[in-house]
């Protein structure tokens, strides 16, 4: 999808729900002029059959954007055989027997972030296999209500996803094979959804609450009597990992070799790393002498990223490893508990009780370390895919923030850049590059990454949608890297 | 029988308003176009009427445009809109997009309605009001274009009177 498609479904979107606000003064159906006319048609049933039929979309270009860049990633690999026969289906719209229900763990989508996960009411304890575990969770979000959608978020599922039969249940019928769930929708008159953002919306709500279940990677969404699933004109025919659908530009790369190594102070004992602030997308580890309490630098540590093992208490799909030098006497590791924080993406913390911390997270999302001071290591997941790259992480501004013309703006993230050096441009909404510069973070070419807090001076004669772009420039031809956008309104 | 009409009226006419309200901008005309519609719709029979809800809105809007006493009365409706939690601005800014959809031409207006709020496809849009398929997207992105840059001017003098 082009960028210029992209903002007409965006601004079509807000469109959309301008019109949905309208206030109406609604005629009752037994006030309507066919309430009261005689009856002449009476054949209902064969209309369900051709919306049925009508609800079969074009295939566009979308369906490529999902499936570009799965080669050697993570949970991305060939198609499954579908051949084979389903291990067990739950049947669609089981009886309702009033079972005690559980709080589940289920995903809503959010404009331009990655899915966040919450707890919804109505998880039956009841509860026989994985597959059932996977029906009554779509089930649970189909039923949410819209106090249980948490702030920032929507339910597309269930807002834009057709009632079946009144029981607020999908005929559904799931299959596992190996870390791979085939989830097939009986839908008798399509998704509902609209446009591309709200289908893309609806597939990240479904790929991450079906990849919940604890040994699922992978999700194949298909519609009955088909091998895809069409929703609105997005062909999904691929079994998909949380990764193809998060929104980053880039995933980060797997194991050690591939990880962090930041030098530390290794002359002192007795150093722990204390957790200091623990957030959902980020953690703030602290040097204390474990013999004075008093602050202390800490130690050398290497972090990187893994498959996690998800069975496992408090297991996350993936986990960040963060390991410190052992130095002797006391623990580096300086915790011992188990720590489940059920936020997103940081879903538990667990340590080997010395010297490791593991960050258990929902997927394999970009991260970064720096130090504000070398008592200090901070450790941040993901964050605006808008404002993130493999070197660049903005986190102010944001996204869609309005600034003032011919004000400073200020600028604060995270970088890792040849020398340090980041650039900036400000673009107007023709594409025109209206004011360029640079700054330095704190640190470059370095393992760790720098920071940064500075002030850039906007123009004053420019106005409206701009983009603010930081980038590395190549150190051979000039050419930006690394680039991040962020979307700004000037006024 | 009545039930299942009952079924699609409750589904179907609230949207069906609304649509015809955001093309048209006279309540009483919206209004009078969806019950014209249904009533269309039940003389024709459910059996031979393919996707519902589009063949509503298409004929909901033609009739908008045959009755609509061109009357601009777009201050006072959207001025009636109800003020939602989420402040100001936000509520401004519907109240903007709406009143910009209103200074679209006829057709770009339900075009562009039938796309975003109905979320039909470009060959029903197509089909349905007897264009071209290959236009649609290019009307769309006219109409989007437009629709920003009015929403822009509204946007920037709020800010100005601030």
């Amino acid at each position: 999808m082009t960028d210029e498609r992209r903002d007409d479904e965006i601004l079509g979107r807000a469109l959309s729900r301008a019109i949905e606000t309208i206030d109406l003064n609604e005629t009752p159906f037994e006030r309507s002029r066919i309430a009261t006319a005689p009856v002449r048609r009476s054949i209902f049933g064969v209309w369900q059959i051709a919306t049925a039929a009508a609800a079969i979309a074009l295939a566009l270009a979308i369906g490529s954007w999902l499936t570009r860049s799965t080669v050697g990633q993570p949970g991305a690999s060939a198609s499954p055989s579908a051949t084979s026969a389903p291990v067990a289906s739950t049947a669609p719209a089981a009886s309702a027997v009033p079972a005690p229900s559980v709080p589940t763990w289920v995903f809503f989508p959010r404009d331009g972030l990655p899915p966040v996960g919450a707890f919804v009411s109505g998880y039956p304890s009841s509860l026989t296999s994985r597959e059932s575990s996977i029906d009554t969770r779509i089930s649970a979000l189909r039923r949410a209500g819209v106090g249980e959608v948490p702030t920032g978020a929507t339910n597309p599922l269930a807002s834009v996803a057709p009632i079946q039969g009144g029981s607020g249940r999908f005929g559904l019928s799931v299959r596992i094979q190996g870390d791979l769930a085939t989830v097939e929708f009986d839908l008798s008159s399509g998704w509902g959804a609209r446009g591309s953002a709200q289908s893309l919306a609806l597939l990240q709500q479904l790929v991450y609450t079906i990849t919940e279940e604890p040994g699922i990677r992978r999700a194949l969404i298909t519609e009955t009597g088909k091998p895809n699933a069409v929703i609105d004109q997005l062909v999904v025919d691929k079994p998909l990992a949380r990764e193809d659908v998060y929104g980053y530009s880039f995933r980060p790369a797997l194991g050690k070799d591939s990880g962090i190594s930041g030098g530390g102070d290794d002359s002192q004992s007795h150093v722990a790393a204390q957790l200091q602030e623990v957030a959902a997308t980020y953690v703030r580890l602290a040097g204390r002498s474990t013999a004075t309490g008093a602050k202390a630098n800490l130690p050398s540590f290497s972090i990187w990223l893994e498959q996690s093992y998800d069975p496992n208490p408090g297991g996350g799909k993936y986990a960040l490893n963060l390991l410190f030098q052992w130095n002797g006497g006391g623990t580096s590791g300086g915790a011992s508990n188990t720590a489940t924080y059920g936020s997103t993406p940081l879903r538990a913390i667990t340590t080997n009780g010395t010297n490791v911390y593991r960050f258990e997270l929902d997927d394999a999302r970009p991260w970064r370390a720096y130090m504000p001071d070398p008592t200090q290591l901070v450790v941040e997941f993901g964050g605006d895919p808008r404002a993130t790259s493999d070197r660049i992480a903005v986190s102010v501004p944001k996204a869609g923030d309005a600034v003032s013309a011919g004000q400073q703006l200020q600028l604060t993230g995270s970088a890792r850049v040849f020398e340090a050096n980041v650039s900036w441009r400000l673009v107007d909404s023709t594409g025109k590059s209206v004011a360029t510069g640079h700054f330095n973070a704190s640190l470059g070419s370095s393992a760790v990454w720098g920071t940064f807090d500075t002030r850039i001076a906007l123009p004053s004669n420019v106005r409206g949608n701009v983009t603010l772009e930081l980038f590395e420039a190549s150190a051979k031809d000039g050419s930006p890297q690394g680039v991040v956008q962020i979307p700004l309104t000037v006024r | 029988m009545i039930d299942r009409w009952r079924e699609v009226y409750d589904r179907e006419y609230p949207r069906l308003v609304r649509a015809l309200l955001a093309i048209g901008r006279d309540p009483a005309a919206a209004e009078d176009a969806a019950q014209e519609a249904f009533v269309k719709a039940h003389r024709t029979g459910l059996d031979k009427i393919e996707k519902l809800s589009g063949w509503l809105l298409v004929v909901g809007t033609r009739e908008v445009f045959r009755k609509a006493k061109r009357v601009r009365r777009e201050d006072e409706i959207w001025a009636s809109l109800p003020p939602r939690d989420d402040g100001f601005d936000a509520a401004a800014e519907r109240i903007d997009l709406l009143a910009a959809l209103g200074e679209l031409p006829d057709r770009q207006r339900a075009i562009v309605v039938a796309r975003y709020y109905y979320g039909l496809s470009y060959d029903e849009i197509a089909n349905h009001f007897d264009i071209k398929s290959g236009t649609v997207g290019a009307t769309l992105h006219q109409a989007i274009e437009r629709l920003r840059q009015i929403q822009l001017a509204g946007r920037l003098a709020r800010g100005a009177m601030r």
